[in-house]
């Protein structure tokens, strides 16, 4: 899911950037009209002409099609706006996990909360946050790990590895789980002055 | 004989009456038959509901069981053990037997964890499936929610007054009708220079952004198994050098400044003998960054200036390398 919407957003930023570095180059462009500099392809505006020709605006009007396409375009364009616009809104967290049985469910939060607890009684893990997202059969554990202030973030990684995971992967088997381990320490101002 | 002597005394079935089980006996023995299919389960709530003349019952229990491996078919025991159990006690016919596993509690530990720790880690193979060092990558999610607002409102605007305009007859918003004055006399020349750049230069960032993988402030870690991908955050790395570079006897003010591919650390040496400081300052860094596993180790630059009353021939500010690339130097040609 997060890696679908980070496909469509970059695909659409990308899109729309393009766009308007092309046409913001024409625009320029025109402003430097008789410049030989510019390659021949480059497509110029001849000078006199306006933005929009009165004369061409009212016979599009009299068509009856225009009408309907230009109020179609507008819709489309509005609804699927909107669906980028709310999808950047949406959180995948997993509230309830299903299982292969009918009847049978298993409460996000509560292992969410339990691989907490497990992370926190690791050496050198003062506090630890797991949320867990994705989809019913790939899950995804995002765990936010503050260290202690002598820790080393790659030993604690190795116990993480070694154990909290490995029992956060038998326990929801035959599902699997993708940990996004972040690693931070409490802000302190420094106090010792030598 | 027998037979025949039964059907004589038994009453005909209409005649008979019905036994009805109330809700709440159902639930109870529900309670009941989920406690006793696994040695730490707990009932947290429960309900069931009887129906179609008193045939049949749906169940609907919420538990609390040890974490464990495989839940799932903990979970099913449950079910199971309550369907089977209250129909059998009850005589009805179990329509739905919903288990919710509501609460995980933590095992009983027999062993001290260190221990644990120092089995596994010994267990485990030194050269397991290390997995890929990869950067995290932004979704971009701020950023396309407002170029998509931007978007949808002009469009809609547009959309509002064209609609108003041909369909119910009403005049033009007055924007409109200036922005189509002001297209319709203007051309190329005014304002277009400035307009066009400013296009340009605001794609090009979009582009950019779409390009770059962002989040820059947290740093990659390999990661040493698959499944997982480990990240440092960029403070909490600068915080940890500071901690350990102030830490060496002798050094002070210290300022550190990391980033994925560099770390400068600059400091001022209050006593003793600057030299060793130095040497010891490197130690320190290095083991640090040693100890952040980053899949990419940082170089390391660390400047120490002399303080008031050092009185040594002023250590060069030396370049060094970071251990890694040091150790392979050092290994190399000789």
């Amino acid at each position: 899911m997060s890696r679908m919407r980070q496909g469509i957003n970059r695909t659409g930023l990308a899109c729309v950037g393009l766009a308007l570095t092309a046409m913001g180059t024409v625009l320029a462009g025109a402003e430097l009209t008789g410049h030989s500099r510019l390659p021949s392809w480059f497509p110029l505006i001849a000078s006199g002409t306006t933005w929009l020709d009165r004369d061409t605006l009212i016979r599009w009007r009299d068509e009856r099609w225009s009408t309907v396409v230009v109020a179609a375009v507008l819709g489309t364009t509005v609804m699927l706006c909107l669906a980028w616009c709310s999808l950047q809104l949406r959180t995948e967290k997993m509230r309830t996990l299903s299982s292969g049985y009918d009847g049978l469910t298993l409460s996000g939060a509560a292992l969410s909360r339990v691989i907490a607890e497990r992370t926190k009684s690791l050496p050198g893990v003062n506090h630890a946050r797991v949320h867990l997202l994705g989809s019913h059969n790939r899950l995804r554990a995002r765990i936010r790990i503050m260290l202690d202030d002598d820790a080393s973030p790659a030993d604690v990684l190795q116990h993480l590895n070694t154990q909290t995971l490995v029992e956060a992967r038998e326990a929801v088997a035959p599902r699997r789980i993708h940990a996004e381990v972040r690693f931070q320490v409490r802000r302190r101002r420094p106090s010792r002055t030598r | 004989m027998s037979t025949s002597r039964t059907a004589a005394i038994t009453v005909p079935a209409a005649a008979r009456g019905r036994t009805e089980v109330a809700d709440r006996v159902v639930r109870r023995v529900a309670q009941r038959a989920a406690t006793e299919a696994l040695p730490d389960c707990d009932v947290k709530s429960a309900s069931a509901t009887v129906a179609n003349r008193g045939t049949r019952a749906a169940v609907s229990i919420d538990i609390a069981i040890p974490y464990q491996a495989e839940l799932d078919q903990c979970g099913r025991h449950v079910q199971q053990c309550v369907r089977e159990r209250t129909a059998t006690l009850t005589g009805l016919n179990m329509s739905q037997t919903r288990v919710h596993v509501s609460v995980l509690t933590m095992p009983r530990r027999t062993r001290p964890l260190d221990a644990q720790l120092a089995d596994e880690t010994a267990d485990a193979p030194q050269s397991s499936i290390s997995g890929r060092t990869r950067r995290t990558w932004s979704e971009r999610r701020l950023p396309s929610a407002l170029v998509a607002l931007a978007g949808a409102l002009a469009c809609a605007l547009l959309l509002h007054d064209f609609v108003f305009l041909r369909f119910e007859g009403r005049t033009q918003s007055p924007w409109r009708s200036v922005l189509l004055r002001w297209l319709s006399t203007h051309g190329p020349g005014d304002y277009t220079l400035a307009l066009g750049t400013a296009m340009a230069f605001l794609g090009i960032g979009m582009v950019l952004l779409a390009v770059l993988p962002g989040q820059r402030r947290q740093l990659a870690m390999r990661p040493e198994a698959g499944g997982v991908r480990p990240t440092l955050d960029q403070a909490a790395a600068e915080q940890m050098m500071h901690q350990a570079v102030m830490n060496v006897p002798g050094v002070s003010q210290v300022r550190v400044r990391l980033r994925r591919r560099r770390a400068r650390v600059k400091a001022v040496v209050k006593f003793g003998d600057p030299e060793a400081v130095h040497r010891a300052a490197v130690t320190a860094a290095n083991r640090t960054l040693t100890a952040y596993g980053l899949g990419r180790s940082p170089r390391l630059r660390l400047r120490l200036a002399n303080g008031f009353g050092v009185q040594t021939a002023a250590p060069r500010p030396a370049r060094h390398r970071s251990h890694k690339s040091a150790a392979r130097a050092g290994r190399g040609p000789s």
